[in-house]
């Protein structure tokens, strides 16, 4: 298992981003093919490659199990299974997995997850002008997201990972 | 059978994984596959070794075995707790598990007995939740997760499955 450390090229785009108030960096990943979402760079933590995962039964369907991350595990779940409702026929990718970070409330102790990435995630600098609806093919987009850009042709929803987690915890 | 009795300390856990499981005692692990499930020595029968090969019944999912002169019905449990409707090869170790005198015999690849272990199982991730799951924590040892449960669940969330 290999591991990227994110932190250490966010220093740069969140510097950019307070310099730039129209602009802002953010993190694009791949959940389904040619389908991304984004996040803020300060949430993501590593990227990680072909994690053990162990299945944990009983899980939501969309949660594919844990994965070893620092001294811990943390869950391990496709955003594409989630939002389309129902498991797709084709095996969920884990060669690589992004882990995220959250605080359930100011000054709380992190909390991590991982989301499956169907390739290496990119960063990009993203402007208000760019802001658009979000995509309709799921009904989770308005729970999950705070935003939406285009980017190539495509809406890109920004992803708030709180709330991303915390949907989980219904 | 290895009767090992690791000290294994982890991070404080949180209420719900301690309810069975946490502190120190004797436990039992009981591997299909790459599941491994940790439950509480008590929940678990004596391990009994399958001499020969069950046989499946009319009920999917059900095997018959004579054990000990004694005719015994058999499910063999897949990673997901769901019945497995072919008996697997490398099951060869039985054992009841103690949740209202139910009389079924369950099939493991491996048992493994922790004898006064000391564990302090890890909180299952929110995300991972679910009302009727059986997996209250997790714990690591030698590298593998073990995953807490109690028989009560296990066998709730097994005959659900099968339903």
């Amino acid at each position: 298992m290999n591991e990227m450390d994110l932190l250490a090229t966010a220093g740069e785009p969140i510097a950019a981003e307070a310099a730039a108030a129209r602009s802002a960096a953010a993190r694009l990943l791949e959940y389904k093919r040619d389908g991304f979402v984004a996040f803020a760079p300060h949430t993501t933590m590593a990227l990680v490659d072909s994690p053990e995962v162990v299945p944990v039964p009983g899980a939501p369907y969309y949660c594919l199990g844990l994965i070893p991350w620092q001294d811990g595990h943390v869950p391990l779940l496709d955003l594409n299974t989630l939002l389309r409702a129902y498991p797709d026929g084709e095996r969920a990718p884990t060669g690589h997995v992004l882990v995220l970070a959250w605080q359930d409330a100011p000054g709380a102790p992190l909390q991590y997850g991982a989301v499956c990435a169907r390739s290496l995630v990119q960063m990009i600098e993203v402007t208000d002008d760019q802001a658009c609806e979000l995509p309709d093919d799921s009904d989770l987009w308005p729970w999950i997201a705070v935003s939406c850009f285009q980017h190539e042709g495509q809406a890109v929803p920004i992803i708030d990972t709180a709330r991303l987690f915390a949907e989980l915890q219904r | 059978m290895n009767t090992d009795a690791p000290a294994v300390r982890e991070r404080p856990a949180g209420p719900e994984a301690v309810s069975r499981a946490g502190a120190r005692g004797n436990f039992v692990v009981l591997r299909a596959g790459g599941l491994r499930l940790l439950l509480r020595h008590e929940d678990v029968g004596a391990a009994e070794y399958i001499e020969g090969v069950p046989a499946a019944t009319a009920q999917p999912g059900l095997f018959e075995l004579d054990v000990l002169g004694e005719r015994r019905s058999i499910v063999a449990l897949s990673e997901q707790l769901r019945a497995l409707e072919t008996f697997p090869a490398g099951r060869f170790v039985l054992t009841r598990l103690h949740a209202g005198g139910g009389e079924l015999s369950f099939a493991w690849d491996e048992v493994r007995v922790l004898i006064d272990a000391v564990l302090e199982p890890l909180p299952l991730p929110p995300a991972m939740r679910s009302p009727r799951g059986p997996i209250d924590g997790y714990v690591r040892l030698d590298g593998k997760l073990l995953l807490c449960a109690t028989a009560p669940r296990v066998l709730a969330y097994a005959v659900a499955a099968g339903e």
